[in-house]
């Protein structure tokens, strides 16, 4: 299980806006070895997105560029690789869905023929094997009277079910690795409770990899093993995410964690905010992307660029100065 | 700063909104958004409105600034009933009661200043420019919510979502009315930046004595913020009480279910965790189940054996006497499930 499925290293990737240009992804390097999850989380703007994109070479050819890095595959670099190769991988070992299951599915055609569509994109089959194929697809993402279900139009489905036909739609052709970017943001929290059970199910059955992408610490929490934290366009912390979420290295990760209310946690008479605001991706920044919103700052912060490095076994971070703060011990004391 | 006179009385509230009507045709039917709804709000206090998508909290929050007409029932403002009011009766009383929106992007006149948006509410209500002691009164709102006064000529496209949020809040403070009705005001912020308005808003109430109807689906920042919290299901309270109260002691199974699903960032607390996971989706408020609004999906009907009394009654909103708040639950076997 230890082999590595998807080794991304240092990838960047710069837009071309009438601004000028701005630097997305300024440098992202992770591993997920087969079998593995792990979440790459961060605000809007952190690049998460755009680095998803650019594994399977889906950015705007016109305005984006990878400008430096690599992404390997099974040992295979994606990075320039031919546009046949890129498409065989799409939706065959790497599959991808998305935050609004509304706008990726097509309005005018019926859930079978987008299924359908998708198999036959992979596999020769027959279209009444295909057929029979997705029902049993929807069967196992748990849609109830799939054969019915079947012929709707997405229109006709709640965004549950929708998210469900998405995903049945990534299962067909059987991938080892599936991308999800924000699955259950546009969903209700009983209606993602439900979406979360799937996939963890699914992932573990299937022993398929997962990058999951998302905003949400509490959804990571129950359901990857590994974590990825992005800031300004860089990882700025990983490792396993118990450990990560139970003693962030990275003041970001930190001030994350302190900033929200938690139901598991009594509660508090103020929140803890991360002061400021997101830097401006168009601009080059010297030193820490984090320095001007972080409280342990120190002046080598403002002029240097600190590297992604192991902080211990297993734990990386982007930071002069990583702290070390237990925070159920926090929690307790007081 | 909470004391029991009540700004806000709700009584019975229904809105329903007609489909497929017309000049001509009539009504096919309903969508029952709002079903006899009470509650009260009292000074200076913060109530929580949660529940999921098309349970009906946005639309109590419009009814109650009279975007939405309500089908029936009570809206006492500070003593004064909204209910049946015309435009023009209604327009000095918008004074007392404020809204502050979702997304900070389309809530602001993109080609106004932030002075002449702030300005705007103070015109419309014969109010002072200046304060008591002589100082601008955009000056004034610009400090109260953070942001340096220098700012007032500005464009709203020049600011962040979490800046245009404050001028959002500016905007609402600018009459100073009794009541801010706060539809999901951080749900469009970064997780970094949600803190800030929260806290913000926390400080106002605190300095002004205002009260807050907080409408969100995020329960945790609702327990943060709230006083009391009302829990909706498809257009009806199921649940009513103390924030402490309600997430310590939830006696509503959909309260019960709610809390179970949302995530904490600890894998420890994650892994042990027991999820009520509900099956299949809120039913349509156009066909509402018959009984009780949660019975198609509930898991203590189940345990129970599916007794008949919850398809074919709709259990009021009953107090319940608990260790340490009332609490107002809508189940007929709400003595179970404690």
């Amino acid at each position: 299980m230890n082999k590595p499925l998807l080794e991304v290293s240092n990838l960047q990737v710069e837009f071309n806006s009438r601004q000028g240009k701005v630097t997305a992804v300024r440098g992202l390097t992770y591993t997920i070895n087969e079998g593995q999850s792990m979440a790459l989380v961060g605000e809007s703007g952190s690049g998460k997105s755009v680095s998803a994109l650019a594994l399977l070479g889906l950015l705007p050819k016109k305005t984006a560029k990878i400008t430096a890095g690599s992404v390997k595959f099974r040992g295979e670099e994606l990075i320039g690789a031919p546009e046949k190769t890129m498409r065989k991988l799409r939706g065959g070992s790497i599959a991808m869905i998305f935050q609004d299951p509304l706008s990726s599915l097509n309005p005018v055609l019926t859930i079978s023929q987008q299924i359908v569509e998708q198999i036959k994109a992979h596999e020769k089959m027959e279209g009444k094997k295909a057929e029979e194929r997705a029902i049993e697809l929807l069967d196992m993402v748990g849609i109830p009277s799939a054969r019915e279900r079947v012929k709707q139009y997405p229109h006709q489905l709640s965004g549950g079910m929708r998210q469900r036909a998405m995903i049945a739609m990534a299962l067909s052709a059987s991938p080892s690795l599936l991308l999800a970017d924000e699955p259950t943001t546009a969903l209700d929290v009983t209606i993602q409770a439900q979406i979360l059970e799937l996939l963890t199910n699914i992932q573990k059955d299937l022993g398929m990899s997962l990058l999951l992408i998302t905003h949400d610490l509490g959804v990571v929490a129950g359901f990857t093993e590994k974590l990825t934290v992005m800031y300004a366009g860089k990882a700025v912390e990983q490792g396993d995410t118990a450990e990560v979420l139970g003693n962030p290295n990275h003041p970001y990760t930190l001030g994350l964690l302190r900033s929200i209310p938690r139901l598991d946690r009594p509660r508090t008479s103020e929140l803890k905010p991360i002061q400021g605001v997101a830097p401006d991706m168009s601009k080059v920044s010297v030193g820490c992307a984090f320095q001007p919103r972080c409280e342990y700052a120190q002046s080598k912060c403002a002029t240097e660029n600190p590297l992604f490095s192991t902080i211990s076994k297993d734990r990386y971070a982007a930071c002069w100065y990583p702290q070390d703060h237990a925070l159920q011990n926090e929690s307790l004391s007081k | 700063m909470t004391n029991n006179e009540p700004v806000l009385i709700v009584e019975n509230l229904s809105v329903h909104f007609p489909i497929g009507s017309g000049l001509v045709r009539k009504a096919k039917g309903y969508v029952k958004a709002v079903n006899s709804v009470s509650f009260v709000i009292n000074q200076g206090e913060t109530l929580g409105l949660v529940g999921e998508s098309g349970s009906g909290k946005t639309t109590i929050g419009r009814a109650i600034v009279r975007v939405n007409d309500p089908h029936e029932g009570s809206i006492l403002l500070d003593g004064h009933e909204l209910v049946g009011l015309s435009p023009k009766e209604m327009r000095p009383l918008r004074r007392k009661v404020q809204m502050v929106f979702q997304d900070p992007y389309s809530s602001l006149d993109p080609r106004q200043t932030v002075r002449q948006i702030l300005v705007e509410p103070l015109v419309t209500h014969n109010l002072p420019l200046k304060n008591a002691q002589g100082e601008d009164r955009v000056d004034e709102l610009l400090n109260l919510v953070g942001l340096d006064p220098a700012f007032a000529s500005r464009y709203p496209h020049q600011f962040s979502g979490g800046q245009r949020q404050r001028i959002g809040i500016a905007r609402a403070l600018a009459v100073e009315p009794d009541l801010i009705i706060c539809d999901e005001p951080i749900s469009a912020l970064d997780v970094s930046i949600q803190a800030q308005v929260v806290n913000l808003l926390e400080s106002l109430k605190k300095r002004l004595g205002i009260a807050y109807l907080f409408i969100a689906h995020d329960l945790a920042v609702v327990r943060h913020i709230s006083d009391r919290v009302a829990v909706m299901y498809l257009g009806g309270i199921v649940e009513l009480t103390s924030s402490t109260e309600l997430y310590e002691n939830p006696r509503h199974p959909y309260t019960r279910a709610l809390l179970s699903a949302v995530p904490v960032p600890d894998s420890v607390v994650e892994k042990a965790r027991k999820r009520i996971i509900l099956q299949g989706d809120i039913p349509s408020p156009t066909n509402m189940p018959s009984g009780c609004a949660f019975h198609t999906r509930c898991p203590l009907r189940t345990m129970l054996g599916n007794p008949e009394i919850c398809s074919t009654e709709r259990p009021e909103l009953k107090i319940y006497p608990s260790k340490k708040d009332d609490h107002q639950v809508a189940c007929h076997f709400a003595d179970e499930s404690s």
